[in-house]
């Protein structure tokens, strides 16, 4: 996968690259704002890391300008700041994921992961994690090679969880996507819905958490 | 600066309008006493001249006469530019001499007193008088009247004199008193520019109180001053302090990740050289996580002073804050859940900053995670009893012996491998919002953080 790097501290801009390069990753380093929003205007990228507070133009103005454009790549916010509120600007301004400094490399290479798997879960008919390949075309999803017999229902519910990775979904979102406004569906059609997905998704890699009360949350196991 | 000049101009201000109102209501009673006394003397000469044209008065056979004294209208022609107007007339209104045309009231009746009024007469202002004699002889009987006028001019220029002068001098004793305004307030005044001028020369590191004998009326500004220094003399030690703590912990921090590295680097051995990488990692993410929790610990603390709390539903809050606190703990085996009491339609509101809740719940989620072992089970717990609302974050690690509940609150002062920070940013969140922090054993075996927070406005819709 192709990424950009907007990271003017070169320390850190080093060993990022080292660490996601291991990963099989390109990575393009800019530190510069100004010259890294030329760049983003020319190039297309699969995923953005980019710092806040950069020489040029801030990450905020960056990232502002490329959803403008109606540029879609997945942008992973590095902030310094431990000041939350910043992070609440990134994410509502368009940005997907935020990592605070000092960054855990492993940290930020699983976000990376998360972000381009998102991605082309969304953009391609084909999603692979591990040991899963769904084929979003033709709905069928395998582990190990093996057909996970999936039912329509449930087709459409794995692909609302890998197209949101890592984020909390209440039932009542999941009720909202997969049923229609007249099929009113009880609670517990929903949750008897995930239990019967995750029973059957069970050697993959893709893991449905339930949290008691709130909802579930849908992540790729590491390794 | 602006506000002290602006207290004395407003004291100035009300006093000067004060002093208007009075020299105002002065002035129009001056003005109708200046207007009686010029009539008053006027009217004698009036009189005087009138009494003299009545003496000469008599019955002659032809009827009433008069051979009036030429002296008597001398005597009110004195005032220069005033024109004098005369007519005498019998009861019967035939004129014996003067003006026929003078206006006379429709009532009156002839009467030997005088009678004064005013009126407009050949353009002009005019005062006349009338006073009539009760003529008796040589068969007649009856009252022949006088009337005498004279324009205004004379009487009003000398009301206007004594005006304008009892005015001046009303505007002078004005403006000595508003002087005297001025010096009393800037008298009473001079304690407040004292302390201002203390706190202005001060040097930013004094905190010494404020050495003013105050009047009454400043004791307890003066008092809120010096209380106010302490305040920020006791938050600056503790910032300091703090300061300090955060320096020691820091340098130790990476001074053993600076070691592990160098020893790492001198190994000639790989395979104990692997060993120290190893511990060099794991010490550089001790210092991470120090180094957030020591940040996350700062913004609690200055939030505290510069953010103010919101009414907000304290389960929903939560609610919206764990989405994103999780994702740091999907790696992690652990059971989740959030549970409420309340009736989703009788929401209690709390004071919140709900950066402060979501700090303070991953620190409690990473203790647990961090103390206790996989699998983790969290239980957070949201229940209302009236006046208060409780949030309860039990876990199933190994718990806290319940005489190190106080100390385990204090900042650096961790039981075991820990920054020793997290339960301290707690207590910070706790304390910001003015709830209760107890501790306790779980019903899942580990620890148990309830804070108890105080309900405002009731229940609401």
């Amino acid at each position: 996968m192709r990424i950009l790097l907007i990271e003017d501290n070169e320390t850190l801009a080093e060993t990022i690259t080292d660490r996601l390069t291991a990963d099989g990753h390109a990575i393009d380093c800019e530190r510069d704002g100004e010259l890294a929003n030329d760049l983003l205007r020319h190039k297309q990228f699969d995923l953005v890391l980019m710092d806040i507070n950069l020489p040029g133009r801030s990450g905020f103005e960056i990232l502002r300008s490329m959803r403008a454009r109606g540029d879609t790549t997945p942008v992973l916010i590095l902030t310094a700041r431990s000041e939350i509120d910043d992070r609440l600007i990134g994410l509502d301004g368009g940005a997907d994921d935020y990592i605070v400094k000092p960054v855990d490399l492993r940290e930020l290479a699983a976000r990376c992961r998360v972000l381009i798997r998102r991605r082309t879960g969304a953009a391609s008919n084909e999603f692979r994690a591990g040991n899963l390949v769904f084929d979003r075309a033709a709905k069928i999803a395998t582990i190990d090679g093996r057909d996970v017999e999936l039912r329509n229902r449930e087709v459409q519910l794995l692909e609302i969880f890998i197209g949101n990775l890592q984020r909390v979904l209440t039932k009542e979102d999941l009720a909202d996507k997969v049923y229609s406004f007249d099929e009113a569906p009880s609670m517990n059609a929903v949750e008897q819905m995930v239990t019967r997905l995750r029973k059957k998704l069970s050697g993959g890699p893709i893991i449905l958490k339930t949290i008691r009360g709130l909802g579930y949350i849908a992540h790729i196991a590491e390794e | 600066m602006a506000v002290q000049h602006s207290l004395r101009q407003r004291l100035l201000v009300s006093m000067a309008a004060g002093f208007a109102i009075i020299l105002v209501s002065i002035a129009i009673g001056i003005w109708s006493y200046a207007r009686d006394a010029a009539n008053h003397s006027y009217d004698r000469l009036l009189s005087g001249a009138a009494f003299a044209i009545l003496e000469r008065t008599l019955v002659t056979p032809n009827g009433p006469g008069v051979e009036i004294p030429y002296s008597a209208l001398e005597m009110i022609g004195l005032a220069e530019s005033d024109r004098v107007f005369y007519r005498i007339f019998a009861a019967d209104g035939t004129t014996l001499t003067g003006s026929e045309s003078l206006p006379v009231p429709d009532q009156y009746r002839p009467t030997d007193q005088p009678v004064f009024f005013d009126t407009r007469y050949s353009g002009e202002d005019v005062r006349f008088l009338l006073q009539g004699r009760f003529l008796a002889g040589a068969g007649y009987g009856d009252w022949v009247v006088v009337q005498i006028g004279q324009t205004r001019i004379a009487r009003d220029a000398f009301a206007r004199e004594m005006m304008i002068n009892a005015i001046a001098l009303l505007l002078f004793v004005t403006v000595i008193g508003l002087g005297f305004v001025w010096f009393g307030i800037n008298r009473a005044l001079s304690p407040l520019i004292g302390i201002e001028r203390q706190l202005r020369h001060r040097e930013p590191t004094d905190f010494s109180q404020i050495l003013i004998t105050p009047p009454r009326e400043v004791a307890s500004l003066t008092r809120s001053i010096n209380g106010l220094i302490l305040r920020h003399k006791k938050s600056l030690d503790n910032a300091q302090a703090f300061i300090a703590d955060v320096a020691h912990q820091t340098r130790t921090s990476l001074g053993a990740l600076h070691g592990l590295l160098e020893s790492a680097s001198r190994q000639p051995d790989a395979e104990q050289r692997q060993v120290r990488i190893a511990q060099a990692e794991e010490q550089a993410e001790r210092t991470i996580r120090l180094t957030n929790q020591l940040l996350s610990h700062a913004m609690i603390i200055h939030r505290a002073d510069n953010t103010p709390l919101e009414r907000k539903v304290l389960i929903d809050v939560i609610r919206a804050v764990f989405g994103d606190i999780i994702r740091d703990y999907l790696k992690y085996d652990t059971d989740f859940s959030i549970e409420s009491d309340g009736e989703p339609d009788t929401h209690t509101y709390v004071m919140l900053d709900e950066i402060g809740i979501r700090e303070a719940l991953r620190n409690l989620i990473d203790n647990a995670i961090k103390h206790g072992a996989a699998p983790h089970k969290i239980d957070i717990v949201v229940r209302s009893s009236g006046s208060h609302c409780h949030l309860i974050v039990d876990d199933n690690g190994p718990g806290i012996e319940g005489a190190k509940h106080a100390s385990v609150l204090q900042r650096f002062s961790s039981l075991s491998t820990g920054t020793g920070l997290g339960l301290a940013i707690v207590k910070a969140v706790a304390d910001r919002h003015g709830a209760d922090l107890n501790l306790a054993q779980s019903p899942n075996g580990g620890l148990r953080v309830e804070m108890v927070f105080p309900v405002v406005g009731g229940a609401e819709e």
